[in-house]
C-alpha cells in the first residue's frame, strides 16, 4: 500500500471543503421539520457520524481482520488496518452516542432511555472499546493480532442486530431515513434536506479515509517503535550474557608487600 | 431557530472531539516520525 503525501493533502483538502459546506447547508439553508423543528439539523451529524461508525469503519476491520486470519493473505498491514478503522469507529460511535442523546433530549425529552436501538448500539461502542483493550494487552504479535482479529468479527456480530432493531422490537427511535434496503431509492426525507445529508454523508467519509490514512501511518510507526525497542532490549541481554560468560579476571599475583604480615 | 443550544452544542461537541482526535493522530505521527528519523518522504510505509 503506497501512501503519497500529495494525494493525502488534497483528499484533506476535499474533507475540509465539503464538511464545511456541510455545515453551512445544515445549519444555513437546509428547512426545519414539521415535527423535529431545527433539532433535525442535529441528524446531520448523527446520521453520519453512525453509518461509518457502524458500516464503514466496523466493517473494513472486520475485513481486514478475515484477510489477516486468512493464512494466504495474513500480513501486518491488514492487523494495523484494523486497529485503526476499530479506533476511528469508535471515535465516531461515541459522537453518534452523544449527538444521538442531544438530539433525544430536545425531541423525546429524555437524554437516554432504555430503547432496543440505543441499547445495542451501547453495547456495540463496549465491544469495539474490548477489542481496543485486546489489543492493548502484551503478547506475541501473531497471537495478538490473531486474538484481536477473531474479537472483531465476534463483534461485528451485533452490527446487523443495532441496523434490524428498529424491526424486530418495538422502539421509540425512528427507523431508517437513508439506509432502508427496502427504500433505497424512495427515501423518507426529500429535496434539499435529502441533498444535505447526502453530502454529509459524503464529507464524513472522505474524514474517515483522511483519518485512516493518518492512523495507518502512526500505526505503523508504533510497530516500527517498538520493534526498535525489542532489538534493543535483545542487544542488552546478549551484551550481558556474554558478560556472564567470560571467566572472572585472574587475581593480581602476590606480591612481597602483600605476603609480609603488617604488624 | 429554536433549541439553538442543543444544535450549538452538538456541533460543537462534534468539532471539538474530531478535532482533539486528529491533533492527537498528527502530532503523534509526527513526533514518533522524528524520534525514529522516518520523517524523510522516502521513508513513509508502503
Amino acid at each position: 500500500m503506497l501512501v503519497k503525501t500529495r494525494s493525502t493533502a488534497l483528499l484533506g483538502w476535499a474533507t475540509g471543503l465539503t464538511l464545511g459546506l456541510t455545515a453551512f447547508l445544515a445549519l444555513f439553508v437546509s428547512p426545519a421539520d414539521v415535527n423535529q423543528k431545527d433539532a433535525v439539523r442535529l441528524l446531520y451529524l448523527h446520521v453520519p457520524t453512525a453509518w461509518l461508525a457502524m458500516y464503514v469503519s466496523f466493517g473494513v476491520t472486520s475485513l481486514a481482520s478475515a484477510l489477516y486470519l486468512w493464512p494466504r493473505t495474513r500480513s501486518r498491514t491488514w492487523d494495523l488496518v484494523a486497529g485503526a478503522s476499530a479506533e476511528i469507529g469508535v471515535v465516531f460511535l461515541g459522537l453518534t452516542l452523544l449527538v444521538g442523546s442531544i438530539w433525544g433530549r430536545t425531541t423525546w425529552g429524555v437524554w437516554w432511555t432504555w430503547d432496543a436501538r440505543l441499547t445495542t448500539t451501547a453495547v456495540l461502542f463496549v465491544l469495539y472499546l474490548g477489542y481496543l483493550a485486546v489489543r492493548r494487552v502484551v503478547a506475541d504479535p501473531d497471537v495478538a493480532a490473531k486474538r484481536a482479529a477473531i474479537v472483531a468479527i465476534a463483534a461485528f456480530l451485533d452490527v446487523p442486530i443495532v441496523h434490524k432493531s428498529v424491526e424486530w422490537w418495538r422502539t421509540l427511535h425512528q427507523p431508517a431515513s437513508l439506509f432502508d434496503e427496502r427504500r433505497l431509492l424512495d427515501p423518507r426525507i426529500t429535496g434539499v434536506m435529502l441533498g444535505t445529508l447526502l453530502l454529509a454523508v459524503v464529507s464524513f467519509t472522505l474524514l474517515y479515509a483522511w483519518l485512516l490514512v493518518h492512523r495507518f501511518r502512526l500505526a505503523w510507526l508504533e510497530d516500527q517503535a517498538a520493534d526498535r525497542r525489542m532489538e534493543v532490549a535483545l542487544a542488552e541481554r546478549h551484551a550481558e550474557a556474554v558478560l556472564a560468560d567470560e571467566p572472572p579476571p585472574a587475581p593480581a599475583p602476590a606480591t612481597r608487600a602483600t605476603l609480609e604480615p603488617t604488624s | 431557530m429554536t433549541d439553538v443550544a442543543y444544535i450549538a452544542a452538538g456541533y460543537g461537541l462534534t468539532a471539538a472531539v474530531l478535532g482533539a482526535y486528529t491533533t492527537w493522530v498528527i502530532t503523534r505521527r509526527r513526533a514518533l516520525a522524528r524520534t525514529l528519523g522516518l520523517d524523510g518522504p522516502s521513508k513513509r510505509p508502503e
